[in-house]
Order: C-alpha cells, then sequence, then structure tokens
C-alpha cells in the first residue's frame, strides 16, 4: 500500500499544499523553517492519528483557516481509498474513510502505518528513560488496538493512583482497589512491552552490527520489580503480577511518603549496551546515532513482520545529522521498497543514483 | 462578545452551565428561546421546575423516582435476590432495553474518581452496604463502566460485600475497551450480562 496523492488545505503555515508522492523516494527540499516539517507532521496525522509535536490540535489549524483539512489517497495495489481528517478550532478531529464520516480513527478500515524519524529521536540512547519507554510502547501501539487500550488504561490508574496517594487519608480504601487495578493492567503492560521488545531487540542488534563493525550492541528490559530475572526470558502475567505485588508492600513506606506511584512499567527502562558498556553513560554521539538509527530501521521491519504491511518512512531533516554509512542505511530500505518522504535543507546527502530516481519538491522560502 | 440586555446575558450564562454547551450553542438556544412565542418558553421553563420538584432518588435504589420508590423497587415480580450494581441512571435504562435481566438495581451515582476528588464517601457506597445489612440478597452484578474509574469501583465494591457473603460478579467483555456502558449495542450488553464473571 502506497500513498498516491496528499492534499492538506489550511494546516500550519499552508493555504493549500498538494504533492503526489513517489512510489519510492520523495525528497522535500527547502531552506529551514518553510514548513517541510509541517508536512511530515501531517502525513504522521493522517497514518498514526497522532504528532510528535503533540500539540493542541487547533495549532495544526492555519491561523487564519476554519479548519484544518488533511487528505490522503492510498494505493493498494491499483485500489484506491480516500482517507480524510478534519480538524475545528474547538479542537476536535473528525474522519471520513472514502466520503463517509467515521466515529474515531480506530474506525478507519484501512490505514497505512508510518515509521517516523526526527532529529529529536536521535537522543533515545542517552535521553530520559522516558524517550524509551515511549519508543517501544508508540511502536506497540502502532502495532495492536490492544496495546493502545492498555497503555492508556495504565496511564489514567497512575493518575487516579497518585491522586488517592496525595490525600492518603481519605482514599485509603480507594487505594486498596488502586493497588490491584496497578498490579493488573501495570503487569499487562509489562508484559506487553516485554514481549515486543524481545522481538525488536534481535533486529536492532542485528542492524546495529551492520552499521558499526567490530561493535556488539545489546538490548535489556530493567524492572525494579523484576530485579534479575533475565530479559530474555519468557514470563507468564501471573509472575509479573506477583513481582510487582511484593515489590509494592516493599516500597509502600516510601510511596506514601513521596505520595506517588513508584512500582510500575511508569518507572522501567530499556537499556542499551554496547560492547557491554551502558550506552545511557558511555555511548559516543556517533554511537547514539546508531543506536537510534538501527531502532528505527528495526521498527520498519517489525512492523512488515507483525502488521505484513509496509510502513511510510517519514524522516524530518535526520540525513545532515548522519554521516554517510549511516544514510546508506536509510536509503537502502528505499531500495527494498519503503516508501519514503524526507525533508532536507539539501540535496547533496543523497547519493546521485538514488537522487536521479527520486522526486524531488522545492519548498520555496517565504516572501 | 457583543453587549446583550441583562436578562439575556443571565439566560446565555445559564446555558452554558449544562454540560456540552459552549458558549455559541448557548447563543443558538437563547435566540431560539427569543424568537419563540411565549407559551413554548413558558412550556420549557414549566419542565424544568416540575423534573426537579417531581423527581427524586429512589429510596432503596436510588435510581429517578417520582414516588418513595422506583418503578423498579416497586415491581413485586422482579427478583429482590439479584442487585445489579451500576454508575448512573442511564445506565439502568441501557440494561432494561436489553429485556434480559429481572432483577433490581443499586445506582452508586458515579465512580470513584480520587483526580475528580470522589472517593466512596460521595456514592451511594455506604447505602449499598445497608441494603446488604438488611437480608435477601444472594448476588451483585457489578456493571459499573469498562473504564479504569468503573474497574477500581468494581474492586472496591467487591471488597466490601464479599465479607458480608454475597456472590460478586462482573459484567463479562464484550464491551468495547475503554468505551462507556451507554455506548454499548443491546446485544453486547445482553450477552455481557449472561456471561459475567465471578470477582
Ligand atoms: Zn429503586
Amino acid at each position: 500500500m502506497l500513498i498516491s496523492k496528499l492534499e492538506f488545505r489550511g494546516v500550519r503555515n499552508y493555504d493549500h499544499f498538494l504533492v503526489e508522492p513517489d512510489s519510492h523516494l520523495t525528497i522535500l527540499v527547502g531552506p529551514n523553517a518553510v514548513g517541510k516539517t509541517n508536512v511530515i507532521e501531517a502525513i504522521q496525522l493522517l497514518t498514526t492519528n497522532r504528532s510528535f509535536r503533540n500539540p493542541q490540535w487547533v495549532d495544526v489549524v492555519k491561523w487564519d483557516a476554519s479548519e484544518a483539512n488533511l487528505r490522503m489517497t492510498l494505493d493498494d495495489d491499483g485500489v484506491l481509498t480516500i482517507f480524510e481528517m478534519v480538524i475545528t478550532l474547538e479542537n476536535k478531529r473528525s474522519y471520513k474513510f472514502n466520503g463517509l464520516t467515521k466515529r474515531g480513527f480506530s474506525n478507519i478500515p484501512k490505514v497505512l502505518p508510518s515509521v517516523v524519524f526526527t532529529p529529536d529521536d536521535l537522543l533515545l540512547a542517552k535521553g530520559p528513560a522516558e524517550n524509551r519507554r515511549k519508543a517501544i510502547d508508540d511502536l506497540g501501539e502502532r502495532l495492536s488496538k490492544t496495546y493502545g487500550s492498555i497503555k492508556r488504561d495504565y496511564t489514567r490508574t497512575i493518575r487516579q493512583r497518585n491522586a488517592a496517594l496525595k490525600e492518603n487519608q481519605t482514599h485509603k480504601a480507594t487505594l486498596q482497589a488502586l493497588d490491584e487495578q496497578l498490579i493488573s493492567i501495570g503487569s499487562s503492560l509489562c508484559l506487553h512491552r516485554r514481549r515486543l521488545l524481545q522481538r525488536m531487540s534481535p533486529i536492532t542488534t542485528s542492524i546495529y552490527g551492520t552499521l558499526a563493525t567490530g561493535e556488539v550492541l545489546d538490548i535489556q528490559y530493567e524492572s525494579r520489580a523484576l530485579g534479575d530475572i533475565p530479559f530474555t526470558e519468557k514470563l507468564r502475567i501471573e509472575d509479573i503480577q506477583i513481582a510487582m505485588f511484593s515489590t509494592l508492600q516493599i516500597r509502600r513506606n516510601e510511596e506514601a511518603a513521596r505520595k506517588t506511584t513508584l512500582v510500575g512499567p511508569h518507572r522501567d527502562d530499556v537499556i542499551f549496551k554496547i560492547n557491554g558498556r551502558d550506552a545511557r553513560s558511555f555511548a559516543s554521539q556517533g554511537q547514539q546515532r546508531t543506536i537510534a538509527l538501527a531502532w528505527k530501521c528495526a521498527e520498519v521491519r517489525i512492523i512488515q513482520e507483525i502488521a505484513r504491511q509496509t510502513p511510510v518512512l517519514l524522516l524530518d531533516d535526520v540525513m545532515s545529522e548522519l554521516d554517510s554509512t549511516r544514510r546508506e542505511a536509510l536509503t537502502t530500505l528505499v531500495k527494498d521498497g519503503v516508501q519514503t518522504i524526507v525533508t532536507t535543507t539539501n540535496t547533496g546527502y543523497f547519493a546521485p543514483d538514488l537522487l536521479a530516481q527520486a522526486k524531488i519538491i522545492e519548498i520555496p522560502g517565504r516572501g | 462578545m457583543p453587549f446583550y440586555a441583562a436578562p439575556i446575558v443571565r439566560l446565555l450564562e445559564e446555558l452554558e452551565r449544562l454540560p456540552g454547551i459552549g458558549p455559541k450553542s448557548a447563543q443558538r438556544l437563547a435566540f431560539h428561546i427569543l424568537r419563540a412565542d411565549e407559551q413554548s418558553a413558558g412550556r420549557l421553563a414549566d419542565a424544568i421546575v416540575d423534573v426537579k420538584r417531581s423527581i427524586h432518588f429512589c429510596a432503596q435504589c436510588f435510581n429517578f423516582a417520582e414516588d418513595d420508590l422506583c418503578e423498579i423497587c416497586s415491581d413485586s415480580k422482579r427478583d429482590a435476590s439479584i442487585v445489579c450494581v451500576v454508575e448512573e441512571p442511564r445506565d439502568v435504562v441501557a440494561i432494561e432495553r436489553t429485556g434480559e435481566f429481572r432483577g433490581l438495581y443499586h445506582v452508586l451515582q458515579g465512580a470513584i474518581s480520587p483526580i475528580d476528588g470522589i472517593g466512596p464517601e460521595q456514592l451511594r457506597v455506604r447505602e449499598l452496604v445497608d441494603r446488604i445489612g438488611k437480608g435477601g440478597i444472594d448476588e451483585l452484578i457489578v456493571a459499573t463502566d469498562p473504564n479504569v474509574e468503573g474497574e477500581t469501583t468494581a474492586l472496591y465494591v467487591a471488597r466490601l460485600a464479599k465479607p458480608l457473603g454475597v456472590r460478586v460478579t462482573r459484567i463479562a467483555s464484550g464491551l468495547p475497551v475503554g468505551g462507556d456502558l451507554e455506548y454499548a449495542d443491546e446485544v453486547t450488553l445482553g450477552r455481557a450480562l449472561e456471561a459475567r464473571r465471578e470477582m
């Protein structure tokens, strides 16, 4: 499945933007701050219903427009479908599939998955643990509705439980019920996360190996509740529940004092190790970039494996951050048939043979 | 906002207090009322006052009632040994529509949500315990919404009721994940009632 046409009206800085992307590589080239990233964001919205910028939806609407209209034509082996999203000034999103209104993005019958790579993603290995939790959870949500609903329920449970901990006296009995909820949903999220990471890990480490010869990447899942249980071990949900339950007892006083939930997957981390050394402390800038790149390439592969669909790859201004060997890894995906849309300030980052086949769209500077 | 005469401003303010009504909808409603004849405006005002005067909460189940007991509680053909615990009166309506349930209800009038400062004390939980204490109830079916707050409330109710010797069950999935009971279609809800699980 490919994107054959994109059309935006009243989106960010665009009154009207129309592009018919190439089946392989489309390069949006132009100076900084002309709105190239807005195109990437719009495509991410159409494919995943979310934006890496986490905006208020109304911010996506152009300042003088009455609504933002995003429209995408998908070509699935010659069968065309049209997906349309409207964002209103009331911060609401609505969806149409082949002209029919659909309630909620999850009711759209045909969705093209996407993988987005922005300069912020380069902080995957060394940035805060939250980045790594988000990387695996975002992937899970794109692959499974169950994963998505577990993640939402878990986030909500943590918010409710933290509120109860702040009013400890009045909510003592409520807290017992919320403990059960935390263990039940938390263990489920932990299990799903570990399962997905166990599939991501060999693909990511193998890609890393081809990019950085002589270096071995190892991925682990760090969880206080699970302690030293090896990441590769297949756990039953009951095992995780028991581990969370006993950790919760041990940390009860600490939780009461700090008035916040200290046990659960929202405190876990994904650890990258290069030749046995923890990337959080020791990775060079080059190694960090290679980890991020290997992870993104692995996302493409795992979506192909699990969803049995080739995602569209959206690269926002990352070419300038990567050296030629690493850029080559991305362009290999293009050659393997992954539809790729790239923004850049300079087409010089692309090999001449690739450029010759690409569709190049100039985004002119303002004024 | 342009300047309106004081009575219009007052009406707009009151309308905006209603759930789901923003400034724009309030204006639309206000202008509709202004354009309507005095009789229909009077009927609307009477209906609002009348519903507040005549409808109160059932003394037993806390559903809406015209008399001391609601129609369901005062129906002798219903099975008083099974009580379905729900969040809101609208849930009673949803379950009644399935025609599958012949027991009584208990309306908690909300769900536990510490974020909103709602704990068991703000709900009709104590009244439920009292009701069980009076005897005659064998089973509670907890049909709170299938979301975090509904689940937490269900767990709380189960912890409270089980030591009192009552069987506690939870209506099973089949409901859309994260959705409200209100939106579940009747067939799904009927099936969910059949396939309840022990808590
Ligand atoms: Zn009643």
